[in-house]
Protein backbone atom coordinates (compact mmCIF):
# COMPACT_ATOMS: atom_id res chain seq x y z
CA UNK A 1 0.00 0.00 0.00
CA UNK A 2 1.72 3.28 -0.76
CA UNK A 3 1.40 5.96 1.62
CA UNK A 4 0.56 9.75 -0.43
CA UNK A 5 0.10 11.33 2.93
CA UNK A 6 2.66 14.72 3.04
CA UNK A 7 4.72 15.22 5.78
CA UNK A 8 5.15 18.41 7.70
CA UNK A 9 8.22 18.25 6.93
CA UNK A 10 8.51 17.33 3.62
CA UNK A 11 10.73 19.90 2.09
CA UNK A 12 9.31 19.88 -1.01
CA UNK A 13 6.07 21.62 0.90
CA UNK A 14 5.16 24.77 -1.18
CA UNK A 15 3.31 27.83 0.33
CA UNK A 16 -0.46 28.31 -0.02
CA UNK A 17 -2.44 31.38 -0.71
CA UNK A 18 -3.95 31.49 2.99
CA UNK A 19 -0.20 31.35 4.34
CA UNK A 20 -0.01 34.76 2.10
CA UNK A 21 -1.94 38.37 3.74
CA UNK A 22 -2.16 39.06 0.09
CA UNK A 23 -4.85 36.17 -0.47
CA UNK A 24 -2.33 34.99 -3.49
CA UNK A 25 -1.84 38.35 -4.99
CA UNK A 26 1.17 40.59 -5.56
CA UNK A 27 2.01 42.30 -2.22
CA UNK A 28 1.23 46.12 -2.51
CA UNK A 29 3.89 48.58 -3.41
CA UNK A 30 5.80 51.04 -1.62
CA UNK A 31 3.40 54.08 -2.90
CA UNK A 32 0.32 51.86 -2.08
CA UNK A 33 1.34 50.85 1.37
CA UNK A 34 2.11 54.42 2.11
CA UNK A 35 -1.65 55.70 0.46
CA UNK A 36 -3.18 52.91 2.47
CA UNK A 37 -1.37 54.04 5.66
CA UNK A 38 -2.58 57.97 4.79
CA UNK A 39 -6.76 56.76 3.83
CA UNK A 40 -6.49 54.97 7.38
CA UNK A 41 -5.34 57.97 9.77
CA UNK A 42 -7.51 60.23 7.65
CA UNK A 43 -10.47 57.87 8.47
CA UNK A 44 -9.28 57.97 12.17
CA UNK A 45 -9.11 61.66 12.26
CA UNK A 46 -12.58 61.77 10.48
CA UNK A 47 -14.33 59.39 12.94
CA UNK A 48 -12.84 61.58 16.08
CA UNK A 49 -14.37 64.51 14.18
CA UNK A 50 -11.20 66.51 13.68
CA UNK A 51 -11.33 68.95 10.65
CA UNK A 52 -9.84 67.25 7.06
CA UNK A 53 -8.90 69.09 4.04
CA UNK A 54 -11.87 69.02 1.71
CA UNK A 55 -8.76 68.39 -1.40
CA UNK A 56 -7.03 65.89 0.47
CA UNK A 57 -7.97 62.51 -1.92
CA UNK A 58 -7.57 60.19 1.09
CA UNK A 59 -9.81 63.06 3.50
CA UNK A 60 -12.74 62.64 0.33
CA UNK A 61 -12.21 58.97 -0.32
CA UNK A 62 -12.48 58.67 3.21
CA UNK A 63 -16.06 60.33 3.58
CA UNK A 64 -17.06 58.79 0.55
CA UNK A 65 -16.09 55.48 2.27
CA UNK A 66 -17.53 56.64 5.83
CA UNK A 67 -20.91 58.22 4.26
CA UNK A 68 -21.55 54.62 2.58
CA UNK A 69 -21.85 52.88 6.11
CA UNK A 70 -24.95 54.73 7.11
CA UNK A 71 -27.00 57.51 6.48
CA UNK A 72 -26.11 61.03 6.68
CA UNK A 73 -27.96 63.16 8.94
CA UNK A 74 -27.96 66.50 8.69
CA UNK A 75 -27.48 67.88 11.84
CA UNK A 76 -30.54 69.47 13.64
CA UNK A 77 -29.35 73.05 13.75
CA UNK A 78 -28.77 72.62 9.55
CA UNK A 79 -31.78 71.19 9.20
CA UNK A 80 -33.95 74.02 10.93
CA UNK A 81 -31.64 76.93 8.89
CA UNK A 82 -32.55 75.20 5.71
CA UNK A 83 -36.22 74.92 6.51
CA UNK A 84 -36.41 78.48 7.91
CA UNK A 85 -34.46 79.56 4.72
CA UNK A 86 -36.87 78.20 1.99
CA UNK A 87 -39.57 79.29 4.00
CA UNK A 88 -38.60 83.01 3.98
CA UNK A 89 -37.57 82.63 0.66
CA UNK A 90 -41.51 81.30 -0.32
CA UNK A 91 -42.97 83.80 1.91
CA UNK A 92 -41.00 86.55 0.28
CA UNK A 93 -41.91 85.57 -3.48
CA UNK A 94 -45.19 87.51 -4.40
CA UNK A 95 -48.03 85.69 -4.49
CA UNK A 96 -50.03 85.51 -8.38
CA UNK A 97 -53.47 85.07 -7.67
CA UNK A 98 -55.79 85.09 -10.81
CA UNK A 99 -57.38 88.50 -10.82
CA UNK A 100 -61.27 88.23 -11.10
CA UNK A 101 -62.26 88.82 -14.82
CA UNK A 102 -65.01 91.83 -15.23
CA UNK A 103 -68.42 90.82 -15.99
CA UNK A 104 -69.47 92.69 -19.34
CA UNK A 105 -73.10 93.71 -19.46
CA UNK A 106 -73.32 91.79 -22.82
CA UNK A 107 -72.33 88.64 -21.23
CA UNK A 108 -74.86 89.16 -18.65
CA UNK A 109 -77.44 89.87 -20.61
CA UNK A 110 -76.42 86.77 -23.18
CA UNK A 111 -76.90 84.90 -19.85
CA UNK A 112 -80.46 86.40 -19.11
CA UNK A 113 -81.07 85.57 -22.91
CA UNK A 114 -80.29 81.87 -22.28
CA UNK A 115 -82.09 81.21 -18.83
CA UNK A 116 -85.07 82.52 -20.40
CA UNK A 117 -84.46 80.39 -23.46
CA UNK A 118 -83.72 77.20 -20.86
CA UNK A 119 -86.97 78.61 -18.81
CA UNK A 120 -88.88 78.43 -22.11
CA UNK A 121 -87.77 75.23 -23.08
CA UNK A 122 -88.93 73.59 -19.35
CA UNK A 123 -92.53 75.63 -19.98
CA UNK A 124 -93.17 74.15 -23.36
CA UNK A 125 -92.43 70.83 -21.71
CA UNK A 126 -94.42 71.03 -18.70
CA UNK A 127 -96.92 72.81 -21.49
CA UNK A 128 -96.80 69.39 -23.06
CA UNK A 129 -97.65 67.37 -20.51
CA UNK A 130 -100.34 68.50 -19.16
CA UNK A 131 -101.80 69.14 -23.13
CA UNK A 132 -101.39 65.43 -24.04
CA UNK A 133 -103.61 64.50 -20.41
CA UNK A 134 -105.89 66.92 -21.35
CA UNK A 135 -106.88 64.97 -24.75
CA UNK A 136 -106.44 61.56 -23.01
CA UNK A 137 -108.92 62.45 -20.36
CA UNK A 138 -111.47 64.43 -22.50
CA UNK A 139 -114.48 63.80 -20.63
CA UNK A 140 -117.53 62.04 -22.34
CA UNK A 141 -119.60 63.93 -24.53
CA UNK A 142 -122.62 63.98 -22.59
CA UNK A 143 -120.79 66.00 -20.39
CA UNK A 144 -119.97 69.12 -23.10
CA UNK A 145 -122.21 71.74 -23.96
CA UNK A 146 -122.97 70.55 -27.67
CA UNK A 147 -125.83 71.18 -30.04
CA UNK A 148 -128.86 69.30 -29.48
CA UNK A 149 -129.43 68.43 -33.16
CA UNK A 150 -128.45 64.66 -32.33
CA UNK A 151 -131.08 64.66 -29.55
CA UNK A 152 -133.69 65.71 -32.08
CA UNK A 153 -132.93 63.14 -34.00
CA UNK A 154 -134.85 64.63 -37.64
CA UNK A 155 -135.81 67.97 -38.38
CA UNK A 156 -138.97 69.35 -36.94
CA UNK A 157 -141.78 71.85 -37.31
CA UNK A 158 -143.20 74.57 -35.02
CA UNK A 159 -146.07 72.59 -34.38
CA UNK A 160 -144.11 69.98 -32.20
CA UNK A 161 -143.70 73.11 -29.49
CA UNK A 162 -140.80 74.70 -28.25
CA UNK A 163 -141.69 73.80 -24.77
CA UNK A 164 -141.60 69.75 -25.31
CA UNK A 165 -138.07 70.47 -27.23
CA UNK A 166 -136.72 72.24 -24.33
CA UNK A 167 -137.92 69.67 -22.15
CA UNK A 168 -136.45 67.18 -24.03
CA UNK A 169 -133.04 69.38 -24.33
CA UNK A 170 -132.92 69.97 -20.45
CA UNK A 171 -133.65 66.38 -18.90
CA UNK A 172 -130.26 65.14 -21.25
CA UNK A 173 -128.28 68.18 -20.16
CA UNK A 174 -129.00 68.07 -16.45
CA UNK A 175 -128.19 64.34 -16.27
CA UNK A 176 -124.82 65.30 -18.35
CA UNK A 177 -124.84 68.31 -15.97
CA UNK A 178 -125.23 65.97 -12.84
CA UNK A 179 -122.19 63.66 -13.92
CA UNK A 180 -120.08 66.70 -14.63
CA UNK A 181 -120.84 67.80 -10.38
CA UNK A 182 -120.34 64.24 -9.39
CA UNK A 183 -117.12 63.89 -11.46
CA UNK A 184 -116.11 67.06 -10.05
CA UNK A 185 -117.06 66.40 -6.32
CA UNK A 186 -118.16 69.91 -5.31
CA UNK A 187 -121.74 71.35 -6.00
CA UNK B 1 -77.75 98.82 -30.21
CA UNK B 2 -74.22 96.28 -30.09
CA UNK B 3 -74.61 93.10 -32.54
CA UNK B 4 -75.19 91.20 -28.97
CA UNK B 5 -77.73 92.81 -27.83
CA UNK B 6 -79.20 92.47 -31.69
CA UNK B 7 -78.95 88.85 -31.27
CA UNK B 8 -80.50 88.58 -27.54
CA UNK B 9 -83.64 90.66 -28.90
CA UNK B 10 -84.20 88.35 -31.20
CA UNK B 11 -83.52 85.23 -28.91
CA UNK B 12 -86.65 86.67 -27.07
CA UNK B 13 -88.35 87.30 -29.68
CA UNK B 14 -88.35 83.58 -30.29
CA UNK B 15 -88.93 82.50 -27.00
CA UNK B 16 -92.10 84.75 -26.90
CA UNK B 17 -93.43 83.72 -30.17
CA UNK B 18 -92.70 79.84 -28.97
CA UNK B 19 -94.13 80.22 -25.66
CA UNK B 20 -97.45 81.79 -27.94
CA UNK B 21 -97.76 79.37 -30.11
CA UNK B 22 -97.51 76.82 -27.66
CA UNK B 23 -100.29 78.40 -25.45
CA UNK B 24 -102.26 78.77 -28.96
CA UNK B 25 -102.13 74.98 -29.57
CA UNK B 26 -103.39 74.25 -26.39
CA UNK B 27 -106.24 76.14 -26.17
CA UNK B 28 -106.77 73.79 -29.95
CA UNK B 29 -106.33 70.83 -28.04
CA UNK B 30 -109.17 71.23 -25.81
CA UNK B 31 -112.15 69.64 -26.38
CA UNK B 32 -115.41 71.02 -28.85
CA UNK B 33 -117.42 71.90 -26.27
CA UNK B 34 -116.97 72.96 -22.78
CA UNK B 35 -118.11 71.33 -19.78
CA UNK B 36 -122.19 71.92 -18.80
CA UNK B 37 -122.28 74.38 -16.11
CA UNK B 38 -124.56 75.71 -13.94
CA UNK B 39 -124.98 79.19 -15.31
CA UNK B 40 -126.45 76.93 -19.26
CA UNK B 41 -128.23 75.08 -16.66
CA UNK B 42 -129.95 78.00 -15.25
CA UNK B 43 -130.17 79.27 -18.23
CA UNK B 44 -131.74 76.35 -20.17
CA UNK B 45 -134.34 75.74 -16.68
CA UNK B 46 -135.15 79.73 -16.81
CA UNK B 47 -136.01 79.69 -20.93
CA UNK B 48 -138.09 75.96 -20.36
CA UNK B 49 -140.32 77.86 -17.67
CA UNK B 50 -141.34 80.68 -19.39
CA UNK B 51 -141.99 78.24 -22.54
CA UNK B 52 -144.74 76.38 -20.37
CA UNK B 53 -145.94 79.76 -18.83
CA UNK B 54 -146.38 80.91 -22.43
CA UNK B 55 -148.13 77.57 -23.00
CA UNK B 56 -150.53 78.39 -20.06
CA UNK B 57 -151.22 81.58 -21.31
CA UNK B 58 -152.35 80.73 -24.58
CA UNK B 59 -154.16 77.82 -23.39
CA UNK B 60 -155.78 81.10 -21.54
CA UNK B 61 -156.34 82.71 -24.77
CA UNK B 62 -154.11 85.59 -23.46
CA UNK B 63 -151.87 85.90 -26.43
CA UNK B 64 -150.64 89.01 -25.39
CA UNK B 65 -148.64 87.96 -21.96
CA UNK B 66 -147.75 84.66 -23.87
CA UNK B 67 -145.80 86.91 -26.52
CA UNK B 68 -144.31 89.18 -23.35
CA UNK B 69 -143.58 86.02 -21.64
CA UNK B 70 -141.41 84.60 -24.71
CA UNK B 71 -139.67 88.13 -25.22
CA UNK B 72 -138.26 87.79 -22.03
CA UNK B 73 -136.67 84.33 -23.07
CA UNK B 74 -134.48 86.66 -25.69
CA UNK B 75 -133.74 88.70 -23.05
CA UNK B 76 -131.84 85.91 -21.66
CA UNK B 77 -128.19 85.86 -21.93
CA UNK B 78 -128.24 83.23 -24.55
CA UNK B 79 -124.52 83.66 -25.72
CA UNK B 80 -123.45 81.62 -28.94
CA UNK B 81 -120.63 80.05 -26.48
CA UNK B 82 -123.32 77.70 -25.84
CA UNK B 83 -124.53 75.94 -28.98
CA UNK B 84 -127.81 74.89 -26.24
CA UNK B 85 -128.64 78.58 -25.49
CA UNK B 86 -127.94 79.32 -29.17
CA UNK B 87 -130.74 77.17 -30.22
CA UNK B 88 -132.72 78.52 -27.58
CA UNK B 89 -132.75 81.63 -28.94
CA UNK B 90 -133.79 80.46 -32.01
CA UNK B 91 -136.46 78.03 -30.77
CA UNK B 92 -138.00 81.21 -28.63
CA UNK B 93 -137.35 83.74 -32.23
CA UNK B 94 -139.32 81.36 -34.38
CA UNK B 95 -142.11 80.61 -31.67
CA UNK B 96 -141.93 84.98 -31.26
CA UNK B 97 -142.53 85.07 -34.89
CA UNK B 98 -145.58 82.92 -35.35
CA UNK B 99 -147.01 84.43 -32.32
CA UNK B 100 -146.65 87.84 -33.92
CA UNK B 101 -148.04 86.35 -37.30
CA UNK B 102 -151.50 85.51 -34.85
CA UNK B 103 -151.45 88.57 -33.73
CA UNK B 104 -151.48 90.28 -37.62
CA UNK B 105 -148.37 91.98 -36.95
CA UNK B 106 -146.55 90.61 -40.08
CA UNK B 107 -144.05 93.22 -40.53
CA UNK B 108 -142.67 92.56 -37.11
CA UNK B 109 -142.75 88.81 -37.21
CA UNK B 110 -141.24 89.47 -40.33
CA UNK B 111 -138.61 91.12 -38.58
CA UNK B 112 -138.16 89.33 -35.64
CA UNK B 113 -137.65 86.51 -37.84
CA UNK B 114 -134.77 88.39 -39.95
CA UNK B 115 -133.13 89.12 -36.72
CA UNK B 116 -132.78 85.69 -35.17
CA UNK B 117 -131.46 84.54 -39.02
CA UNK B 118 -128.82 86.74 -39.12
CA UNK B 119 -126.83 85.83 -35.47
CA UNK B 120 -126.89 82.59 -36.10
CA UNK B 121 -123.56 81.10 -36.39
CA UNK B 122 -124.04 77.57 -37.29
CA UNK B 123 -126.52 75.31 -38.73
CA UNK B 124 -129.19 73.25 -36.71
CA UNK B 125 -132.58 71.80 -36.79
CA UNK B 126 -133.72 75.03 -35.04
CA UNK B 127 -132.30 77.32 -37.48
CA UNK B 128 -133.54 75.73 -40.22
CA UNK B 129 -136.90 75.90 -38.35
CA UNK B 130 -137.06 79.83 -38.12
CA UNK B 131 -135.94 79.73 -41.84
CA UNK B 132 -139.52 77.67 -42.49
CA UNK B 133 -141.27 80.03 -40.14
CA UNK B 134 -139.92 83.08 -41.81
CA UNK B 135 -141.23 81.01 -45.31
CA UNK B 136 -144.62 80.52 -43.67
CA UNK B 137 -145.16 84.40 -42.56
CA UNK B 138 -143.91 84.96 -46.20
CA UNK B 139 -146.62 82.49 -47.26
CA UNK B 140 -148.97 84.17 -45.03
CA UNK B 141 -147.75 87.86 -46.47
CA UNK B 142 -148.40 86.59 -50.57
CA UNK B 143 -151.54 84.93 -49.46
CA UNK B 144 -152.81 88.52 -48.14
CA UNK B 145 -151.30 90.47 -50.84
CA UNK B 146 -152.95 88.19 -53.76
CA UNK B 147 -156.35 88.20 -52.24
CA UNK B 148 -155.96 92.46 -52.04
CA UNK B 149 -155.20 92.15 -55.89
CA UNK B 150 -151.69 93.14 -55.36
CA UNK B 151 -150.22 90.18 -57.57
CA UNK B 152 -147.27 91.20 -58.91
CA UNK B 153 -146.05 91.86 -54.34
CA UNK B 154 -147.86 88.46 -54.25
CA UNK B 155 -145.78 87.08 -56.34
CA UNK B 156 -142.57 88.88 -54.90
CA UNK B 157 -143.34 87.41 -51.37
CA UNK B 158 -143.70 83.92 -52.61
CA UNK B 159 -140.49 83.64 -54.15
CA UNK B 160 -138.88 84.72 -50.80
CA UNK B 161 -141.08 82.04 -49.09
CA UNK B 162 -140.50 79.54 -51.66
CA UNK B 163 -136.67 80.54 -51.21
CA UNK B 164 -137.07 81.03 -47.43
CA UNK B 165 -138.34 77.13 -47.55
CA UNK B 166 -135.86 75.73 -49.81
CA UNK B 167 -133.18 76.83 -47.20
CA UNK B 168 -134.45 75.24 -44.58
CA UNK B 169 -135.14 72.14 -46.92
CA UNK B 170 -131.19 72.39 -47.70
CA UNK B 171 -130.02 72.68 -43.61
CA UNK B 172 -131.85 69.93 -43.01
CA UNK B 173 -130.73 67.64 -45.37
CA UNK B 174 -127.13 68.57 -44.62
CA UNK B 175 -127.74 68.10 -41.04
CA UNK B 176 -129.14 64.85 -41.60
CA UNK B 177 -126.50 63.63 -43.79
CA UNK B 178 -124.23 64.48 -40.56
CA UNK B 179 -126.35 63.04 -38.55
CA UNK B 180 -126.30 59.95 -40.62
CA UNK B 181 -122.50 59.90 -40.75
CA UNK B 182 -121.86 60.46 -36.85
CA UNK B 183 -124.92 57.68 -36.03
CA UNK B 184 -122.80 55.14 -38.27
CA UNK B 185 -119.24 55.83 -35.80
CA UNK B 186 -121.05 56.24 -32.24
CA UNK B 187 -124.78 55.20 -30.96
CA UNK B 188 -127.29 58.16 -31.52
CA UNK B 189 -127.35 60.68 -28.73
CA UNK B 190 -130.28 59.75 -26.05
CA UNK B 191 -130.07 56.10 -26.63
CA UNK B 192 -127.93 55.79 -23.87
Amino acid sequence: MSDDRLDDDDPIRLPTPADSPWGGEDPPTEEELRQAEALGATMDRLLAGEPVAATDDAARAAQLIRSSFHEERLAEGRRDELIQQAMRQALARPVSLPRPRRVSVGSLIALAASLLLVLGAGLMVWQAGPARRHVAQEPPRQMLSRSSDGLMGRPFTDRAGASSRLDLVFADRMNGYRQVVLARGTP
Amino acid sequence: MTRLTRQVLVLLALVSLALSGCAAEKECSCPQGKLLDQQLMLLLSSARAYHHQADLYLQQGEVDRAVATVRKILALDLSSRWPEAEEVRLDATARLTKLLLGQGKEDEALKTAADGLAGAPRESFYLSNLYSVRGEVLEHRSKRLDSEGQKEQARGAAREAIAAFEKSIEINKRLQRKLLDEGEQSPPEGSR
